[in-house]
């Protein structure tokens, strides 16, 4: 990868000095994780084509897994906890992913939107075991091979390790043969068909990868505040995640990184400023959708802050 | 179980349905004559609402249910010729993400505007009391609510199935590009259509504001179901929206007497079943 | 190579095709022409996969493909182009024909290594855009190619699957009288290394490329030969009542 490796060391730069420059580690470790969320979004819309409305699905799958894992089970390796949540989140996308791909357009979008208000009323009654709208709760961030990671700054760093390891592997999938077929299908999927691509079998791929990659998100969330609110499988969630896909840029994973520190910082910031700053988001998000749509048209030719799409 | 329990609640479950019918309906018109879901339906219920609220405390009920659905109409038919129709050439994508970002601006207007607590307003006063069944009181609003519902109703299907411009609305659902072809305004038609669309929503919002009251976010939980609805009667199959909306609001309310933790999950799991294995739903034909 | 026995196909209450018996050597250039409406493209569909028969069967190589959808026909050898241009709109002309490539290797599930290291699928596509003459829009947009040029990129994605069998859906359909006699050359030298079948409307194409020609009217097939007994054929022209048959 020529252009990109540079891009994603002037990321890696970035994430090691953000703490220096913005005294919110919280913060800023919220905005990697919906920067994880977002690309995993990204990967489905401007890989695939596909519109997920559900996303928060698997965002909470992976949040409840590790915090059920971290509350009942002692001594849980940090390492494992995020693998559960990749597994738990990755398994349900399957699912997601095989009925997703079986209805043709904007049925296979109502009934990511269809599954998303499902998981919501169950998580919702099933109260004995993610708390329903108390949240769970007393989840204990795990150390780190010895190293402590209670201090807010070191969590950071943590977060933006995984970070950093999860986007590159992403970045490596979008530039394999795999990622070249997904594109393919977005562009034609007849045409793949016809040059003989088992088109299903990839869709519910992306499907798992997108979900494996919003569930590590979900638990780095879960043990960020120790808690898991039921939010983390609201719809809202997953409007969320797609006004910050859409704001960074489809079809770059890069844009998407930057949509989700926007809409983080901003959010955060703007919140504090004027209680209804999401009329401002609002405006700002049905601006931008109106400004992509002019010239090429495509949802591909976006060219998502100056990096390029490749294929 | 008490008879009169459950009358009360097929009776609840009507008004419910009717109410679901409504906005159903108009989610159906759009779904099916401009292709997209509209995901802002119910921030446009809850704006109804709002505009009626308005309307009564300054000139009574009757010119609040009139004003609700001319005003939201109104204002559905400026967004859809300024911004949606501009869409169309983008591709469906771009028109659904629009009425993503419109949910936040209504829901955060509404609350700007209005301010951000619940209201209530009280049932107009030639309204108030109820018929008695059995032990219980049923209310004359509820009754009320119910006789309107369905006089609108009867008078979009008269237009539906009775005026030239019901018959080409039903033509566009159906095929929009032969409608073109044959020399009709179709992107004309959509903005009718999101208007009307909308507008039977906002007037939904009118008629459930003595009951339930008001506040910004009361379109979402009605935005879903109407979508399960839209989806179960059928995609632009205005017979489906209804039928299904009642059905809903039937299941529903006899669901909460019976099993109340799993009613909204059961919805869901319908919406879903019907996608997979109907896709068409009850009356669609796509 | 390709069979059919007693193929047929019911769309409702109208048969477009009806028991209809074909062979197509192997290496031949076989033409299947006839008046709009006679069935030929439908008879291409069900050939190709888009269509399951209401009845009858599809033998190629030996294999019954009578049930087999189009992916699995593709992995079997053959390869369709469509009569509307059907590319990768938004892929470079290079990608259109390199993903097609791909689909031959074991690769394609492969996540972790670059698309590029495929140097076997990179070299295939770039020598199938040289030998159609491609190749200088290697970078360009499929969507951006001319209406030539993009018949052209048509028959290339079928080319990089590798077939044995080519299905070529009217080539010239939408070409200029010179592009057609340009596409004519390129089509002649593929056939000496692929048995093709192919939909034409363009007589003059036919009549000069075909080894066998097949004549449909009405779902049936009228008459079947070489271009010299089709030209002769009295039926074949009261057929074409009007169109030049030459």
């Amino acid at each position: 990868m020529r252009a990109p490796r540079f891009a994603f060391f002037v990321l890696i730069v970035l994430i090691a000095i953000a703490p220096t420059i913005l005294h919110y580690p919280d913060l800023l470790a919220l905005a990697l994780i919906f920067g994880l969320l977002a690309a995993a979004f990204n990967l489905l819309l401007g890989e695939l084509g596909f519109l997920s409305f559900g996303q928060a699905v698997f965002n909470g799958l992976g949040a409840y897994a590790t915090g059920l894992l971290l509350v009942h089970v002692a001594h849980v390796p940090i390492l494992l906890a995020l693998l559960a949540a990749a597994a738990c989140s990755a398994a349900g996308a399957a699912i997601v992913g095989l009925l997703a791909s079986q209805g043709a357009g904007v049925y296979a979008v109502m009934l990511t939107f269809a599954f998303n208000e499902l998981a919501y009323y169950l998580a919702f009654q099933l109260r004995g075991v993610t708390g329903g709208d108390n949240g769970l709760r007393g989840i204990l961030r795990p150390t780190f091979f010895g190293l402590d990671l209670s201090n807010d700054v070191a969590y950071y760093y943590f977060t933006a390790a995984v970070f950093a390891l999860v986007f590159y592997a992403l970045l490596r999938i979008l530039d394999a043969p795999f990622g070249y077929v997904l594109r393919a299908i977005r562009e034609n999927e007849g045409r793949a068909r016809a040059i003989g691509y088992d088109t299903r079998r990839f869709k519910v791929a992306a499907f798992v990868v997108s979900g494996a990659i919003t569930g590590i998100g979900g638990a780095l969330y879960a043990m960020l505040y120790g808690f898991v609110p039921l939010e983390v499988v609201d719809f809202t969630t997953s409007t969320n995640i797609v006004v910050m896909g859409i704001l960074g840029g489809i079809g770059s994973p890069y844009g998407a990184i930057a949509g989700a520190a926007i809409f983080t910082l901003l959010s955060d910031r703007l919140s504090h400023v004027w209680s209804h700053w999401p009329l401002l988001l609002g405006v700002l998000f049905c601006t931008v959708v109106m400004v992509l749509r002019g010239g090429a048209v495509e949802l591909v030719r976006f060219r998502g802050l100056g990096v390029t799409k490749r294929a | 179980m008490e008879p009169s329990l459950v009358a009360i609640e097929i009776l609840n479950g009507i008004v419910l349905g009717v109410i679901y019918a409504l906005v159903a309906a108009g989610l159906t018109l759009i779904f099916g004559m401009l292709d997209i879901p509209n995901f802002a339906h119910g921030a446009f219920y809850a704006l109804g609402a709002y505009v009626a609220y308005t309307a009564m405390t300054h000139a009574g009920f009757p010119l609040a249910l009139v004003a609700a659905p001319l005003v939201v109409g109104g204002v559905g038919v400026v967004i859809d010729a300024l911004f949606i129709r501009r869409l169309a050439r983008a591709g469906h994508t771009y028109q659904i993400l629009f009425t993503l970002g419109l949910v936040l601006i209504v829901q955060e207007g509404i609350a700007i505007v209005w301010g951000p607590d619940p209201l209530s307003v009280e049932i107009p006063h030639a309204l108030t009391g109820g018929i008695a069944l059995g032990f219980i009181s049923f209310p004359y609003y509820r009754l009320f609510l119910v006789a309107v519902a369905a006089l609108l109703i009867a008078l979009v299907w008269l237009v539906l199935e009775g005026t030239k411009l019901g018959a080409i609305i039903r033509a566009g659902i159906e095929d929009p590009e032969m409608v073109d072809a044959i020399g009709y305004d179709v992107q004309r038609l959509f903005t009718i259509v999101f208007g009307a669309g909308v507008g039977l929503a906002a007037i939904a919002g009118a008629l459930v504001l003595p009951l339930r009251g008001g506040q910004p976010a009361m379109g979402n939980e009605l935005n879903a179901l109407s979508f399960v609805v839209v989806v179960i009667g059928g995609l632009g199959s205005f017979a489906g929206a209804v039928v299904g909306g009642i059905l809903v609001g039937l299941v529903q309310s006899l669901m909460s007497i019976v099993f109340p933790a799993a009613d909204e999950v059961a919805i869901f799991v319908a919406m879903a079943v019907v996608l997979l294995l109907r896709p068409q739903g009850l009356f669609g034909r796509r | 190579m390709i069979s059919a026995r007693g193929l047929s196909k019911r769309f409702g209450g109208t048969v477009a095709v009806n028991d209809v018996d074909l062979d197509v050597r192997t290496g031949s250039l076989h033409a299947i022409i006839g008046p709009n409406g006679a069935g030929k493209t439908t008879l291409f569909n069900l050939l190709a996969g888009d269509l399951r028969p209401t009845s009858g069967t599809i033998v190629f190589e030996g294999c019954d493909v009578t049930r087999l959808d189009v992916r699995e026909r593709s992995h079997l050898g053959i390869g369709r182009s469509f009569q509307r241009t059907n590319v990768f709109r938004n892929l470079s002309t290079f990608e259109n024909v390199r993903i097609a490539a791909q689909s031959r290797t074991r690769a394609s599930f492969d996540v972790w290594f670059s698309a590029r290291h495929l140097t076997a699928t990179t070299e295939r596509a770039r020598a199938i855009l040289t030998e159609l003459g491609l190749e200088r829009f290697a970078e360009r947009r499929a969507g951006e190619l001319a209406g030539g040029d993009q018949r052209l990129l048509e028959i290339a994605i079928a080319l990089a699957t590798d077939p044995v069998l080519l299905l070529l859906d009217e080539p010239s359909q939408g070409l200029s009288a010179q592009d057609a006699r340009a596409l004519l050359a390129r089509i002649r030298t593929l056939a000496a290394r692929y048995t093709i079948v192919l939909i034409e409307h363009n007589m003059h194409l036919v009549m000069e490329l075909s080894d066998e020609i097949t004549v449909m009217n009405f779902g049936s097939i009228l008459a079947r030969g070489t271009p010299a007994a089709i030209r002769a054929d009295e039926r074949v022209r009261a057929a074409y009542l009007g169109t030049r048959a030459t």
